[in-house]
């Protein structure tokens, strides 16, 4: 927060009609303090309750307090003479209050306590494979029957499925992607990729076509994966606050196409940096509301991750030159080093992360994960592809029960921004040449 | 009626609980903690209905309204011959779950990936693969043989008089057939791997391994093997084969979604194999034809489709004696899953004319 420059102040004044005894019982309650402690904050003429806010969070905070029947101002911090009863947690109104001693900046730190602070929300997912089979029929279905137009509308109902059957706490996702954009952007995708993949072989001067095509991608690549990243953060909403994704051209640049170009040329051993790379930088440029998601993980914990699955690689790589059973050790052991390292990055990078002082925790595990992926393949091989939505609602299942949300005080406090419409155009694009990024 | 739920006011992550009602005209009444909103229905945003997901409501003062209860916004919304702003979607719930809706779906779907498998994708591969070029076939067939030599192949111990005979033969049999290929035949040492084998690259080359000579009982037989291969080469079969199994591919991993290319790899091969069978049909009876136009008997075919199966087993044998017990197992697996058809259902036609 650039200008966390304000606080909010409490004289003592009620919302009309609110019970005095009322409103102490509820902070006495909500902010678990001693009933000494809330007749002090009512006794003092004027009180700082909070401070170092941005403008946008202590209207907020004031906003939260009068629901509990407090009236607050919000007023910059250069005016010293008042009681600070502060800490900087972004609780739900968690003042903790001061020893009184009349002297400005002379704060103590209690423990406040708001309704779930260090509480655990366990991530839900209500989807069903039967439930989701008929929607998914009838999508393909239905782009049979329209000669793909309908795949748009197919895509968001798919994305909408999984979204809204994920829930946090009494609040559930919304896709909100309208599917005409993405058509659009489709139909032109579709045309570029007809280019590039022909224009090589049958277009007259197709070789410098191809050749200025590739360029124009590459160049282009770092603002489709921002503009891909902006539209499908944009459009997923949690409690009426839209995501976003604050991308720049240069850190997509270093992340998408530098780091994993140095990983190419050193042989691999950057390549692992490079996924650190863009794992922080998917994390770091999203957004919830106006705040910022932040990382804490660092590139050592990757590269430890990565060294001991590419080892079970090469075991695996050398198991493979045992005549007849070399095969039948190898490929188990090849499924164990990618679900090795798909549970631990992404553990490490949901655990590292954090979203004001909330935490999250995710628990993959290697051996559930290599399960999963087994007998969805079995699904799926053995159905024709027909028991595809059950393969994928139970890898939707599994990761939702391996992931909690930690919840330092309220998930109330988030303040939506002003948002800029984005088109699924790079989106769409970054989809058709195969892109597929995220966490 | 009744609607309850979450109310979140746009501004904040905060959260309300709340409930709806509705009232005459088309009015909604909206009730919690902090008072009473009214909206009219036709002003309010309702996600259309899918599956047991939750709806959003969302009001015209930028208030959401997420609630569980399906049954009850679709009450709302019949009782008031609305379908919501997305008009049409609201008939897509009705398809996707109602059962016999969603088995007509699966029929359709199922019939069209079976006629795409069966006519759409082989037709579409062979236009291609008619219009490309001769320079990216001579490219496919350079790498390809590159390749083959690299891994697989020995250079030839054939005498070179027999190699010349039988490129004279050769030579006078590809003049015969379509023009603008490229028309080669090399030959090579097949080695462990291949043994007896003949096969044909884009081109136009052909290559027939040393062993494969050597089976033979008389050059009519090896003419038989390349009016086989020259049918491969004038249908394109190569070209079609990668185009045809890389637009499968892309296929099955675009439909099944995110799915590991493991996933697709099973059905993947039982259709090429189906491919591939279809192409070896073809190329006999190309080689039939030849044989019957220029009065060769097409017993030879016969007679060294039998030679190479049997050539093959005794190396299949050899094998299996140099390695251990539980080894044959898994290639006879590989057998069972073999590209070409039965022999002898092969051999029978080119016998009975005989």
């Amino acid at each position: 927060m650039s200008d966390a420059t304000y606080m909010v102040v409490f004289r003592g004044e009620l919302v009309d009609g609110a019970e005095l005894e009322q409103v102490k019982e509820t902070l006495q309650n909500l902010c678990k303090l001693t009933r000494d402690k809330v007749e002090q904050l009512f006794n003092l003429p004027a009180v700082v309750l909070k401070k170092n806010l941005s403008h946008d969070l202590a209207e907020s905070f004031k906003h939260q307090l009068e629901r509990v029947g407090i009236i607050t101002e919000v007023k910059a911090m250069d005016d010293a003479k008042l009681v600070v009863v502060s800490d900087n947690t972004l609780a739900v109104a968690a003042p903790t209050v001061a020893d009184a001693g009349g002297d400005a900046a002379d704060t103590t730190s209690t423990e406040a306590a708001a309704d779930g602070q260090g509480s655990r929300l366990q991530v839900e997912f209500h989807g069903k494979g039967d439930e989701y089979f008929k929607i998914w029929i009838v999508n393909i279905f239905l782009t049979i029957l329209t000669v793909g137009i309908y795949s748009a509308w197919a895509k968001v109902r798919n994305h909408r499925y999984f979204y809204s059957n994920t829930q946090i706490g009494e609040g559930s996702f919304e896709y909100t992607a309208d599917p005409v954009a993405i058509l659009k952007g489709r139909i032109v995708a579709v045309i570029f990729l007809l280019l590039f993949n022909y224009a090589g072989t049958t277009l007259p001067f197709g070789g410098v076509l191809y050749g200025m095509l590739s360029v124009i991608l590459l160049i282009s690549m770092p603002w489709l994966i921002n503009r891909s990243m902006a539209f499908r953060n944009r459009n997923t909403v949690y409690r009426n606050v839209r995501f976003g994704f604050d991308g720049n051209y240069g850190g997509a640049l270093k992340a998408f196409v530098l780091w994993p170009l140095a990983g190419a040329f050193t042989a691999g051993i950057l390549m692992p940096y490079a996924v650190y790379k863009q794992k922080s930088y998917i994390v770091q440029c999203s957004r919830y509301g106006t705040s910022s998601f932040e990382t804490e993980f660092g590139w050592r914990e990757v590269y430890g991750v990565a060294i001991r699955a590419f080892l079970a690689m090469i075991l695996a790589g050398v198991l493979l030159l045992v005549p007849f059973v070399g095969p039948l050790l190898a490929l188990p052991i090849y499924l164990l080093a990618f679900a090795y390292f798909t549970a631990n990055v992404g553990n490490l990078v949901y655990n590292g992360s954090k979203l004001q002082s909330h935490g999250f925790d995710s628990s993959l595990e290697t051996g559930g994960l290599a399960m999963l992926y087994f007998t969805n393949w079995l699904i799926v091989a053995f159905t024709l592809g027909l028991g595809t939505p059950w393969a994928k609602v139970r890898l939707a299942n599994y990761r939702a029960e391996h992931l909690a949300l930690l919840v330092d005080g309220s998930l109330d406090n988030f303040i939506a921004a002003e948002e800029k419409n984005v088109s699924s155009l790079g989106e769409e694009i970054g989809e058709a040449f195969d892109l597929d990024i995220g966490l | 009626m009744e609607i309850t739920g979450e109310l979140y006011d746009g501004k904040t992550s905060a959260h309300w609980s709340a409930r709806l009602t509705a009232h005459a005209g088309g009015l909604l009444q909206l009730h919690w903690d902090e008072g009473t909103s009214n909206y009219p229905l036709d002003t309010v945003a309702i996600t259309s209905r899918l599956g047991n997901t939750p709806r959003y409501l969302t009001l015209p003062d930028g208030r959401k309204f997420e609630t569980r209860d399906n049954d009850a916004v679709d009450a709302l919304l019949q009782q008031h011959s609305q379908q919501g702003i997305h008009g049409w979607q609201s008939y897509l719930h009705k398809l996707e779950s109602h059962l016999h809706y969603v088995a007509l779906a699966l029929v359709v779907v199922i019939a069209f990936s079976w006629g795409m498998l069966k006519y759409g994708l082989p037709a579409a591969s062979e236009g291609i693969a008619y219009a490309l070029p001769q320079n990216i076939m001579q490219n496919a067939t350079d790498s390809t043989l590159a390749f083959l030599d690299d891994h697989y192949l020995e250079p030839s111990e054939l005498d070179e008089a027999v190699q010349q005979r039988l490129a004279a033969r050769f030579a006078a049999m590809s003049k015969q057939v379509e023009q603008g290929f490229n028309y080669q035949l090399l030959f090579r040492k097949g080695g462990e791997m291949l043994g007896a084998n003949a096969f044909a690259l884009p081109s136009g080359t052909i290559v027939m391994t040393d062993e494969l000579v050597a089976i033979a009982n008389n050059d009519e037989e090896l003419v038989a093997v390349l009016a086989h291969e020259l049918g491969h080469v004038v249908n394109r079969h190569s070209l079609r084969q990668v185009l045809q199994n890389s637009a499968l591919s892309l296929a099955i991993t675009y439909t099944t979604g995110d799915a590991s290319s493991l996933i697709v790899a099973l059905p993947v091969l039982f259709v090429q194999m189906g491919y591939s069978r279809k192409f070896e049909h073809e190329a006999d009876q190309f080689a039939y034809d030849y044989l019957q136009h220029n009065a060769i008997a097409t017993q030879h075919f016969a007679t060294i489709l039998e030679g190479l199966e049997a050539a093959h087993m005794v190396r299949r044998d050899k094998h299996k004696e140099n390695k251990k017990e539980e080894g044959s197992k898994v290639v006879d697996v590989f057998e069972y899953l073999s590209t070409h058809p039965p022999t002898a259902e092969r051999v029978k036609r080119f016998r009975e004319e005989g």
